[in-house]
């Protein structure tokens, strides 16, 4: 993940954003899918939307995680039936991938209160 | 357009080996690129910039490319860990306390479903109303759905537990058929007819409901255990490595049921019927035996 306008001067704020957002591409993948089925261009799109068009996935680690989540069996992909242009490649959640999500978002939520409490200790405000 | 971004989706695949595998990914990438180019196009980008950008915002392919077909060839670990090391490695217990209540609905649905037959008998004495064997019925009903559906969300070793939803209507499938069966056999015992159409409708639904789950279900086992499936696949299928060994196995399976076929007849003609299940039980002995003979014999060659 990195900033749509590649130039921008103070990386920092930015950076550590973009890897937190990285580290969970996977699980983010597994969201955009919750609803219905979708191929690559419409995830990328989806994220890109969801934030706003701030930030956006690179495409490749997108490949690599659905790569990822295929070999998983947390993610089935099978071709559309378009007739011209590229054929695309959907992919839907399977109850295995959705049982995951859940718990990756649990695990989220609950680590996020656990570095909300901890900052604020370590915070003077 | 078009022949600009395919030009430049063959440039960033030149030189890689098209394995099945890449020739997917490289489709895949097609389809993807020609929406991202309408896209730009449509918001006022030139089409050779069009193109041009969505090949760059791409990313490196060729990383992606040898990440694809890398662990075939690095992938190889020295020590491929057991099957009984894999299953404690990802053993998940049961919790005590869904055994127990399981233990105890169960109960509850072994004795409402011999109390609905019980109750549809007294129905046909007369002895009762129908409002008894119903309320039987409905309770065997609850109690399955409910035994299928907490099944079907624990988490086990080898599956991911299904989502409450989902195993709810599973439960809630079930449930209907079971109900419609036992109405079926009390109005049949209690004579009322015009009844059956209720029956029917509930156990139509479940049907209905169950074959729309079955169809829309997706996989739920695990990765290890979906991994493990593969290799028992490959060790498994000497049938497909030696046709004539199939072949065998056919011919001895068609004597077998022939024999056995003809022994349930004789047996249950002369003696009875009770008997002639003994035949069968030497039957299905005798296939077993022949299939791990040949599936698993062949090793001492």
């Amino acid at each position: 993940m990195q900033r749509a306008s590649d130039s921008t001067p103070d990386g920092g704020a930015d950076a550590f954003a973009a890897d937190l957002l990285r580290g969970h591409t996977d699980t983010i993948v597994l969201g955009v899918l919750r609803g219905r089925d979708r191929y690559g261009f419409e995830i990328y799109k989806a994220i890109r939307d969801a934030t706003g068009g701030d930030y956006e996935i690179k495409e490749a680690t997108l490949y690599a995680a659905y790569r990822r989540l295929v070999k998983d069996g947390l993610v089935e992909a099978y071709w559309g039936d378009e007739s011209q242009g590229g054929r695309r490649k959907y992919y839907r959640i399977t109850d295995a991938g959705r049982a995951v999500y859940r718990r990756n978002v649990d695990a989220w939520v609950v680590t996020r209160r656990t570095i909300d409490s901890l900052l604020d200790l370590k915070g003077s405000r | 357009m078009d022949t600009s971004v395919h030009r430049l989706l063959d440039e960033a695949f030149a030189g890689l080996a098209m394995t099945p595998d890449v020739q997917d990914l490289k489709e895949e990438i097609r389809a993807n690129l020609l929406d991202r180019v309408a896209e730009l196009t449509a918001s006022g980008v030139e089409p050779d910039d069009a193109a041009r950008r969505a090949v760059d915002e791409l990313g490196d392919v060729r990383a992606l490319v040898e990440e694809a077909s890398g662990p075939t060839t690095a992938g190889a670990a020295p020590t491929a860990p057991s099957a009984a090391e894999l299953m404690a490695h990802n053993r998940v217990p049961r919790k005590p306390s869904y055994v127990a209540v399981v233990v105890l609905i169960s109960i509850v649905l072994a004795a409402s479903v011999v109390g609905t037959v019980f109750a549809a008998v007294g129905l046909a004495d007369r002895d009762i109303g129908l409002g008894l064997p119903t309320g039987v019925a409905l309770v065997a009903g609850a109690a399955l759905g409910w035994v299928v559906g907490a099944s079907l969300a624990q988490e086990t070793t080898t599956n991911h537990p299904m989502p409450a939803g989902r195993s709810a209507l599973f439960g809630i499938g079930w449930g209907l058929v079971l109900v419609g069966c036992l109405l079926a056999v009390v109005h049949l015992f209690g004579a009322q007819y015009m009844w059956f159409a209720v029956d029917g409708l509930a156990l139509v639904a479940g049907v209905v409901l169950l074959s729309y789950l079955a169809a829309t279900t997706t996989n739920r086992k695990k990765q290890w255990a979906v991994a493990e499936a593969r290799r028992h696949v490959e060790a498994g299928n000497r049938f497909e490595e030696d046709p004539t060994a199939a072949a065998r196995f056919g011919i001895y399976t068609i004597v077998v049921w022939a024999v056995t076929a003809a022994a349930f007849l004789a047996v249950g003609f002369t003696v009875n019927w009770l008997w002639a299940l003994l035949p069968v039980l030497l039957g299905f002995a005798s296939q077993m035996l022949i299939l791990a003979q040949m599936l698993f014999g062949a090793d001492r060659r």
